[in-house]
């Protein structure tokens, strides 16, 4: 870690952000033919587990079973594996979460409320592509993308199931920054001095997730599920085999976005520190179906190997 | 260092895509309201065309009475009627201050049940052998040498387990024959109706087919559903002769299973038409809060008419046997409907 941090003067800071964003952009907009064109590097990789927690918002809005916004807060988990190299990335993704949402209604009648649980799982591989913006690191590649949610509203009784589950082909673009935080205080408590590292390594990244192509399943058209067969799961089931519908590009929007940070330690972990957000429109013939889900996820990264940290 | 905080605000704020994605809360007004409720209806509702009903008519009926300024109440009472034009049960409207529901069904109809008549002189006819068992009162009868189980079940709400079952019809061992009493029985949870109707069989049968509204086409269902009498496995089982007592109050999954007992060669039905309810109900919120529900489904018997079309049995199902409940008997203790019964166990006629 001997990199450091290089201060740039000039009085057009604004402009120059602002043209690196839209350059960010541009890179994104056209990452489907970008090319990987580091150069070739020793088969070594680091492996890194990734955990975490935190707690943000659900919100929904199923026309099936209602045209009004459901919103509430939720607790989520998160767990990660990737396999890096310095042209690669292979990623595991998981986050979980389950909450309670509601809506305020007019008058002295309180609110209805409803469970909201969901699951996103991304796995792909990305490439690194070059990108002229000096330590600007950006991946790019395919994923398999899955995405679940459950919904309850009790007060509907035989009507209270909602879900959506769609699996799919998608493309991940990640861009991460490193930097490094400069500091050379040093403090003396007693007999005892701790002296803060000069540089601790920082990488800031954006993942951001789009679906090409997948299976959609959801709730039938009349919003029966199980009640009617002699087995509640064949009927389930059944229902989830009726409704599944094939979605290409443009019928369907799946957003996922990763805005987190690395705060790498002495032992090569790292604290990690996040927002993520994902959010689905699907218009299932006159019963749309809306979900927005953000949670704040503070976690570990735990290395896996004893190889040193090979992006630098 | 700017120039960076810049890029990161505007990374934090494409993530926060909340508001595009779930829009504004619908508008709440007496109208919207009215409108989507007719909407939902006009997509949904299994029975439309089977009951004749034109629904754009009665949107132009009902929707000068709607006005922007009128109290919920109002509006409760004008979508009350609009939904009580399906002449279905099944059709409700919750608000938080009361609900809906269509009555003529039974009020119309002879009540045809008396609780008292039957708990004082056959329930309770041998207090040693009536007992409660989790939702079922019964009891056995000893009728001129002819020993009669005697089954009274009243919602089919009321949640059973196996054991409680079993112990029941372990009762009903070595009688000649089970009366079970579903008058006034309102319906519930159309899985206890598959289980109970499990216990008198021995053969898998054919009991229904069920159909779901599949679009917004009038006619557009989805293929059907067989729905069978499944013989319960490892259970106690009374295959010998059934009499099940229904009136106009026996609705929802009481004439679903009607419809088991229908396919069982053995059983009869004795009493009075159901009072229908065979379209499973579903529903949602409308933009005010309050919850609706309606058919959306449609059962269909195995008998067919002489064309060779499907009974649609929504109205209530016929019994086997056609008996009304006397009140001069009734007066000197005597249930005709459930004495009816008994003469089918004992002639088989």
């Amino acid at each position: 870690m001997t990199k450091r941090y290089q201060y740039r003067s000039g009085n057009n800071s604004k402009l120059q952000a602002l043209r690196q964003l839209a350059l960010v952009l541009i890179m994104l907009c056209y990452s489907y033919v970008a090319d990987a064109v580091t150069p070739k590097q020793p088969k070594m990789a680091n492996r890194v587990l990734l955990m975490g927690g935190g707690y943000g918002n659900a919100g929904f809005r199923d026309q099936l079973q209602s045209p009004r916004i459901y919103q509430g807060g939720s607790f989520s988990f998160s767990a990660g594996y990737e396999k890096l190299d310095a042209r690669r990335i292979k990623l595991l993704d998981l986050v979980a979460f389950t909450g309670t949402a509601g809506n305020q209604l007019s008058g002295s009648f309180g609110s209805n409320s409803a469970s909201v649980m969901g699951l996103q799982y991304t796995g792909g591989r990305l490439w690194r592509i070059r990108l002229p913006l000096g330590r600007w690191q950006w991946y790019a590649g395919p994923a398999i993308q899955l995405y679940t949610q459950l919904r309850t509203l009790p007060d509907l009784g035989n009507s209270s199931l909602g879900y959506d589950f769609y699996a799919g082909l998608g493309g991940v673009s990640r861009l991460e920054f490193p930097l490094y935080l400069k500091s050379d205080r040093s403090y003396k408590f007693l007999i005892f001095r701790y002296t803060r590292r000069a540089l601790r390594p920082i990488r800031l990244g954006w993942q951001l997730e789009l679906p090409l192509a997948g299976l959609h399943t959801r709730s039938p058209f009349a919003g029966v599920t199980n009640t009617i067969g002699n087995d509640p799961v064949d009927g389930l089931l059944a229902d989830l085999m009726d409704n599944s519908r094939f979605k290409g590009p443009g019928s369907y929007l799946y957003l996922r976005n990763h805005f987190y940070g690395h705060y790498f330690l002495k032992n090569g972990n790292a604290l990690t520190f996040g927002w993520q957000w994902a959010g689905y429109a699907y218009n299932y013939e006159s019963q749309p179906t809306r979900s927005s889900n953000g949670q704040i996820l503070l976690g570990l990264r735990i290395k896996l190997d004893k190889n040193g940290e090979l992006r630098k | 260092m700017k120039k960076y905080l810049l890029v990161l605000l505007m990374m934090v704020v494409l993530a926060s895509c909340t508001k595009p994605f779930l829009g504004d809360q619908p508008e709440n007004s007496p109208r919207e309201n009215f409108e989507y409720l007719w909407e939902q209806i006009r997509q949904k509702y299994s029975f439309l065309t089977y009951k004749q009903i034109d629904w754009d008519e009665v949107y132009n009926r009902y929707s000068p009475r709607i006005r922007p300024d009128m109290s919920d109440e109002a509006l409760f009472r004008v979508l009350e009627a609009m939904t009580n034009e399906l002449r279905d049960g099944h059709a409700n409207l919750f608000a938080p201050f009361t609900f809906s529901n269509y009555y003529p069904v039974f009020l119309n109809s002879p009540v045809n049940y008396d609780s008292r008549l039957l708990l004082e002189h056959y329930m309770l006819r041998y207090p040693e052998k009536y007992f409660v068992t989790g939702p079922f009162q019964h009891t056995v009868l000893d009728t001129l040498g002819l020993k009669i189980g005697l089954i009274s079940y009243r919602s089919f709400s009321g949640s059973f387990s196996g054991a409680e079952l079993d112990f029941v019809l372990g009762k009903m061992s070595g009688v000649d024959g089970v009366i079970l009493d579903l008058r006034s029985n309102g319906g519930g949870a159309i899985q206890h109706a598959h289980n109970l109707a499990g216990r008198f069989t021995a053969v898998e049968r054919i009991a229904y087919y069920s159909r779901i509204k599949g679009g917004p086409d009038p006619d557009h269902f989805t293929p059907e559903s067989v729905i069978r009498t499944i013989p319960a496995a490892s259970s106690r089982r009374f295959t010998g002769r059934l009499a099940v007592l229904t009136n106009r109050g026996s609705y929802s999954a009481t004439s679903m299973f009607a419809l088991h007992v229908r396919a069982l060669p053995q059983a009869r039905l004795v009493g009075d038409t159901t009072g229908g309810g065979l379209g499973a109900p579903n529903g949602g919120e409308l933009p005010n809060g309050w919850y609706y529900r309606f058919s959306v489904t449609q059962s269909l018997s195995p008998e067919t008419d002489p064309s060779g079309n499907r009974y649609n049995w929504e109205d209530g199902v016929p019994p086997h046997i056609r008996v009304d409940l006397d009140p001069l008997l009734a007066a000197q203790g005597f249930d005709s409907m459930l004495e009816r019964g008994i003469s089918y166990i004992q002639s088989g006629n």
